[in-house]
């Protein structure tokens, strides 16, 4: 080759090169608000320059390397998989939370304090038909009342498990996609900016609903496990999830007819205890957890059953231990109360007042002795306010103890929403920091480190103190 | 110090806070010295209450007011902690990178010599 058309091809291969980086730059314009797209970066390798052996130097173009940080990534899927947790938490304890109305207007406590009041009015009254009548009413509305309780949780369990499918079908949809980007990646995409865009973007929709580590095989296709063990996409294979509810087998049931519980498998493998995040975990976790702590499960009776079964079996034996008339020989009073006791976890759906019992069949009489012809009925009124362990559940009352379960419920809502106030700053930190790391040198991030871990240690050491100086404060107005 | 002066000192502290958080968003060495100034405002401000003789008066519409400094002092150590986690991580990350690994798989010291820069 001639030494001017050497020159000329020396040329019009660095001109080549150069196109190429003018193509990657207008391609990192063109998708400057592509969501999930990492400016890239076309590099030049200098070829060879020895005359003798022909080698007449130039440029040519090399491989094209993104900015994105495959570690800053991460920490953002993290931080949306905490938010999709968060969000869920308060999205489902708010349902939670409506079903127990501690106004005392309705529900339950306004049921509890009517049959108090009727039970008073009738140990003034105690052969008053009219005071009879009433708390056979009053008694009616309480059992409607733990029904309704019952029925409404039980419709908010059925709407979790309903989301429950539905985030298990969203997951699976996601994760077949990102199996056909892989195929689409090893059919010849590797550098392809556009489809690493949808990669990383549809890794971020996955992330809100499970925890999911994404990493990047020499190949360029994206293997995806969830929480790091399981495998949800290698190469171009997506492992379906599957949701199902069951009963239970280890360790064997206290309860075998308790609610089933919900379970996630890949595989036919249980991997339950893998989803304790995302809004799939936090779904789990309000279907496994909150709800079976009121309606029950395989291994609990549910604090409502076990509210409804103390009081109507506590009503029901005060009532059969007294006498209806005190003659010779005495007639005894009968139970008020039924329920399914073949079902522990079936108490509160299952309470009804016994339509058999008429309302002259109340027993107002304590047989003593000395017999006292209010005694039953007086010993009722004071479930209102119960003076000894008689009359209380779990060493308060009936209507305290209720209110223990909306109160929790309530904590438990105010906590979450506090966490998800936190969680969306910490994704934002982390969409922040993911734009801070991004495409920065190694020596230039050393140094910045170090800076770094002096600001935290200075700012930890002010943290643990406002905490302190808070808890005071908080103490000192709490005890005006 | 009376009701107003009370319900006023824990509604700038908790102020204060709350920018700490805002600016935990986005955490660079700059942001986090602004931090610092911030959360050591807030500690003087409830250190200096906290020794008044009547620091609890007005305690009904105070309380309210010093849950939510709570929880504004819980996010930001929430935010804090994530940050400093991120960048403990990245730095082990970047140790390795350069220096590699040690014989027992953790990320191998790395020799950072002193430097001195010059600017002009």
């Amino acid at each position: 080759m001639s030494g001017l058309s050497a020159a000329m091809a020396s040329a019009a291969g660095a001109l080549e090169a150069y196109d190429r980086v003018l193509e990657v730059t207008q391609n990192n314009v063109d998708n400057a608000n592509t969501p999930g797209y990492a400016a890239q970066t076309q590099t030049l390798e200098a070829l060879p320059f020895d005359l003798d052996a022909g080698a007449l130097g130039g440029v040519s173009a090399g491989e094209v390397v993104s900015a994105r940080d495959q570690y800053s990534e991460q920490a953002v899927r993290s931080a949306t998989t905490a938010l999709g947790a968060a969000n869920q938490n308060v999205q489902s304890l708010t349902s939670v939370q409506s079903v127990f109305d501690v106004t005392g207007n309705s529900g339950l406590p306004y049921a509890l304090n009517n049959l108090f009041r009727s039970f008073s009015a009738w140990a003034q009254s105690p052969t008053g038909t009219v005071e009879q009548q009433s708390v056979l009413d009053q008694a009616s509305a309480v059992a409607n009342a733990f029904q309704q309780t019952a029925t409404q949780l039980a419709q908010v369990r059925q709407g979790v498990e309903t989301q429950l499918q539905q985030t298990v079908d969203t997951v699976n949809q996601l994760t077949a996609q990102l199996a056909g980007l892989n195929q689409q990646v090893a059919a010849g995409g590797q550098n392809d900016a556009g489809l690493d865009a949808q990669v990383t973007s549809t890794l971020e929709t996955l992330s809100q609903y499970v925890d999911v580590s994404a990493s990047k095989q020499p190949d360029g296709a994206s293997t995806v496990l969830l929480n790091g063990q399981t495998p949800l996409v290698l190469g171009t294979t997506a492992y379906q999830l599957t949701y199902q509810l069951s009963e239970p087998q280890d360790p064997p049931p206290d309860y075998p007819q308790g609610p089933p519980s919900a379970s996630i498998l890949s595989e036919d493998n249980d991997v339950t205890s893998q989803v304790t995040t995302g809004s799939l975990g936090a779904l789990l976790d309000v279907e496994n957890r909150v709800i079976p702590s009121y309606l029950g499960s395989a291994y609990q009776a549910g604090d409502l059953n076990t509210m409804a079964q103390q009081f109507a079996d506590y009503v029901n034996q005060t009532l059969t231990s007294g006498d209806i008339d005190a003659g010779d020989p005495p007639q005894g009073g009968v139970a008020l109360f039924t329920y399914d006791t073949s079902n522990d976890t079936d108490v509160a759906a299952s309470m009804a007042v016994d339509p058999t019992v008429t309302p002259d069949q109340l027993a107002a009489i304590d047989p003593g002795p000395p017999p006292v012809n209010n005694g039953i009925a007086l010993q009722l009124a004071a479930l209102a306010n119960p003076q000894s362990n008689d009359g209380e559940i779990q060493n308060v009352s009936y209507s305290e103890f209720f209110g223990q379960m909306a109160s929790s419920v309530g904590a438990e809502l105010s906590a979450a929403t506090d966490n998800q106030q936190t969680q969306q700053s910490t994704v934002a930190q982390a969409q922040d920091l993911r734009q801070q790391t991004s495409g920065v040198s190694l020596d230039q991030e050393a140094m910045t480190l170090i800076q770094f871990q002096r600001a935290y240690e200075a700012n930890s050491h002010l943290i643990t103190i406002l905490d302190e100086l808070t808890e005071d404060a908080i103490n000192m107005l709490l005890l005006t | 110090m009376n009701t107003e002066d009370n319900l006023k000192t824990i509604e700038t502290a908790c102020s204060e806070v709350r920018q700490a958080s805002r600016l935990l968003c986005s955490p660079s060495p700059a942001q986090l010295d602004r931090c610092a100034v911030l959360l050591q405002a807030a500690v003087t401000r409830l250190e200096e209450w906290r020794k008044l003789p009547h620091a609890h008066r007005g305690a009904a519409r105070a309380l309210p007011e010093a849950r939510r400094l709570r929880a504004a002092v819980r996010r930001t150590r929430g935010l804090l902690e994530s940050a400093a986690g991120y960048h403990a991580a990245w730095r082990r990350l970047i140790d390795a990178m350069s220096a590699g690994y040690a014989p027992g798989g953790a990320p191998a010291a790395v020799v950072r010599p002193a430097r001195l820069c010059l600017r002009g």
